[in-house]
């Protein structure tokens, strides 16, 4: 092995934290320090994430080992159960699996010697093996333990950013999904107006172009005096004039003729003046509950019929207007109203109403 | 230079740094040792002002530097608008404007008028490190210091970039949060184990009233046994069934309280993209009927330009009020009540009670 100059180390740590901020560049970390330690492959064992890097070993050994060989590898599991952050050396190590079913794994790779270290804490920690072909001489002369334990506080540190990074991913992810069950259009809009965030509904309305829509990054009314309204209720809620930390609603006119959209603007996080966020949410008076009659016969066992006047009613149909869409009598329609009234424990039509549009977050 | 086990030392200090920022100190000060330079310091500019990290600079000369020196700092003006990752020297930028007033009242007798120094970043926010040293017959410069400088800029920019990166991730987390909050129904975001990943404010009230919903080791669970057991079923629905339309299972929760059960939805999301189609999370929303808040009649007033009268029985029919109770409540009678809400239908451009219901329950939040 050659020596070890301080820009070599310099540059193996950069590509060991890149690695940790885009997890892709594992591979070419692990081939800078199988090529450093002048060893046949290394692979990081990352078991929380359930990644698996490896540097040489083709695909189809990677693949045996994860379905199949890692149940075997005595190594692997010695090092897991040893002591965090100590160098351990095929001669020690090794012999656990020489002869044994694992070898059929290491054989064709001509692995015959390693350097492992256990990385992390907890019941399946993180690992990084470097693996080398039979040679002369031990694979672990003290320059290359040296080495790998130089590394470790690195890969240690690497590996806990890249599972912060994970975990608040998953977290956003977490959150975003929950703005997808609001019926609403969700917009999460920043200081300088642009949209931060939105959701799937948000998304909808605004590609729409039906009076609202994203232009230059921002929430935009088109129609004139909405426009004007939209604007004051996002620089109130963002604190950007005098009445600071209030947010406001307003009709946004369409221009397909359809009930104007109802826009409430909150402001967000007045804990934080320095980074100011608001909320716009955007209700679309004509869109029909989604699923409103499968939902009322699942959940108050109204009959199709009952459903389907119930819906009606809930879009503001009146009974005659129902009879006539249905081709029933007038009568036939109070019938299935007063069954609806009854399954839901509801008085009148108003209060009808009310039930069917709770049904729909 | 370094040895190697130093080198590492002061970049485990850089790269900690990004995850905790308050580390930064230490980390900059480790740097300002191993170069022997008197005075250190990360600059971050933000908007007009400038955040200093310093480190053993005298708190005077800081004092003086924020009320007045900062504005003449022609060395720093430098380093921010020059090239980026390029190590600069204090004989090359203090000769700028050599016996000026900042180089002669502040640099001079706080001994850092030489010292090397590197912008860090690019962009109109520039971060640059600062490490100051007194002028001496040999310069400061030389090939060893310029060298572990240089070969810790990377690192320094590799740490920033990281610092940046988690700041964006918590930024929209907490973004995110408040928006989930602001939402009125209970909002639950379940995980693979079943359990409960994130509870928004509504939701975290209802089971804190314990009102037929509560959370139970880790789980949401309805009080009465086979409401939860289709609860349960619901959720497990959501997470595992194939083709299953928007709604993954609804529930009708009774609450001991007497009040208008919770309605409760679990729908699945951030499905696996190949066969079987698996949802990673299910997200529960719980409807309160009784908590629908009903909006206030100053909005009505606003928005369809309602006069005070008509918002309060506008209100009072969204509310499932009759007439003749309204009549009652307001003291007036009934023919003054239908005036009212004629009015109402025509300025909101509705005809019956029961659409006038349905816009007025779309404003809610």
């Amino acid at each position: 092995m050659k020596d070890v100059t301080v820009e070599d180390f310099s540059r193996l740590v950069s590509a060991v934290y890149g690695a940790a901020l885009e997890p892709w560049r594992w591979e070419s970390a692990l081939r800078e320090i199988t090529g450093e330690l002048d060893g046949s492959g290394s692979a990081l064992l990352i078991p929380d994430c359930v990644n698996w890097y490896n540097s040489t070993l083709p695909a189809e050994a990677s693949e045996a080992y994860q379905q199949y060989y890692h149940r075997l590898d005595r190594v692997a599991a010695a090092t897991a159960g040893g002591p965090v952050g100590v160098v351990r050396t095929g001669t020690e190590l090794m012999p656990l699996v020489r002869n044994s079913e694992f070898s059929d794994w290491l054989r064709p790779y001509d692995i015959d010697d390693a350097l492992v270290v256990r990385l992390g804490t907890g019941a399946s920690p993180a690992c990084l093996i470097v693996a080398a072909p039979k040679r002369a001489d031990a694979f672990d002369a003290p320059e290359r333990v040296g080495l790998v334990e130089a590394l470790v506080p690195h890969l240690q540190q690497a590996v806990r950013t890249q599972g912060l990074f994970a975990g608040l991913a998953g977290v956003n992810r977490d959150l975003a999904e929950a703005l997808e069950a609001v019926r609403h259009g969700c917009v999460i809009v920043g200081a300088d107006r642009s949209v931060v965030h939105l959701n799937s509904s948000a998304e909808r309305i605004l590609r729409a172009d039906d009076g609202l829509r994203i232009a230059f990054s921002a929430i935009t009314a088109t129609t004139t005096p909405a426009s004007g309204r939209l604007q004051r209720a996002l620089s109130a809620a963002l604190g950007l004039d005098a009445v600071a930390g209030r947010g406001g609603s307003l009709l946004c006119e369409r221009h397909s003729g359809n009930r104007p959209y109802l826009v409430h603007v909150l402001p967000l996080r007045r804990e934080k003046p320095s980074r100011p966020r608001a909320l716009v949410l955007i209700a679309d008076p004509a869109a029909a509950p989604r699923s409103a009659a499968v939902l009322l016969r699942h959940l108050y066992g109204l009959t199709e019929s009952e459903a389907d006047v119930a819906v009606r009613i809930s879009r503001g149909a009146a009974l005659a207007e129902i009879g006539e869409q249905l081709s029933v009598s007038i009568t036939t329609v109070r019938k299935h109203l007063q069954h609806v009234f009854g399954k839901t424990d509801t008085h009148r039509q108003a209060d009808l109403v009310r039930l069917v549009l709770a049904l729909d977050p | 230079m370094v040895t190697i086990d130093d080198f590492s030392r002061l970049v485990a200090g850089i790269h900690r740094s990004a995850l905790c920022p308050d580390d930064w100190a230490q980390a900059i000060d480790d740097v300002r040792c191993a170069v022997g330079a008197t005075g250190g310091g990360l600059s971050i500019a933000e908007g007009n002002t400038l955040r200093l990290i310093n480190v053993n600079v005298p708190d005077e000369a800081m004092a003086s530097y924020g009320a007045h020196y900062q504005h003449i700092d022609y060395v720093l003006a430098a380093v921010e608008t020059g090239p980026v990752g390029t190590v600069r020297t204090g004989s090359e930028l203090v000769a700028l404007e050599a016996d000026s007033e900042f180089d002669a009242d502040w640099m001079r007798p706080y001994e850092m008028d030489d010292g090397v120094f590197v912008r860090l970043t690019d962009g109109a926010l520039p971060t640059s490190i600062i490490l100051a040293a007194p002028k001496r017959s040999r310069r400061f410069d030389t090939p060893e210091r310029s060298a572990l400088v240089t070969a810790l800029v990377p690192h320094l920019q590799q740490a920033l970039r990281t610092q940046q990166h988690v700041r964006g991730l918590v930024d929209s987390r907490d973004d995110l949060v408040q928006a989930v909050d602001a939402v009125a129904h209970g909002i639950v975001v379940i995980g693979l184990n079943g359990h409960v990943a994130h509870l928004n404010y509504a939701a975290k009230r209802m089971c804190c009233a314990g009102d037929g919903l509560r959370v139970r080791d880790g789980s949401l669970r309805a009080t009465r046994g086979s409401v939860d057991a289709r609860l349960q079923r619901a959720v497990d629905d959501a997470f595992t069934r194939d083709g299953l339309g928007p709604w993954g299972g609804s529930v009708v929760c009774p609450r001991p309280s007497g009040l208008r059960p919770y309605v409760i939805h679990a729908v699945p999301a951030d499905r696996t993209t190949d066969p079987p189609f698996r949802a990673r999370r299910v997200i529960v929303a719980i409807i309160d009927p009784e908590a629908e808040a009903e909006p206030p009649g100053p909005l009505l007033r606003r928005i369809w330009g309602l006069t005070a009268a008509e918002a309060d029985v506008a209100v009072r029919i969204a509310r499932g009020s009759e007439l003749h109770t309204i009549a009652d409540e307001l003291s007036v009678s009934i023919a003054t009540v239908r005036k009212h809400l004629q009015h109402v239908f025509d300025k909101t451009g509705t005809r019956r009670q029961a659409e006038l219901v349905r816009l007025i329950l779309t404003l809610r939040l």
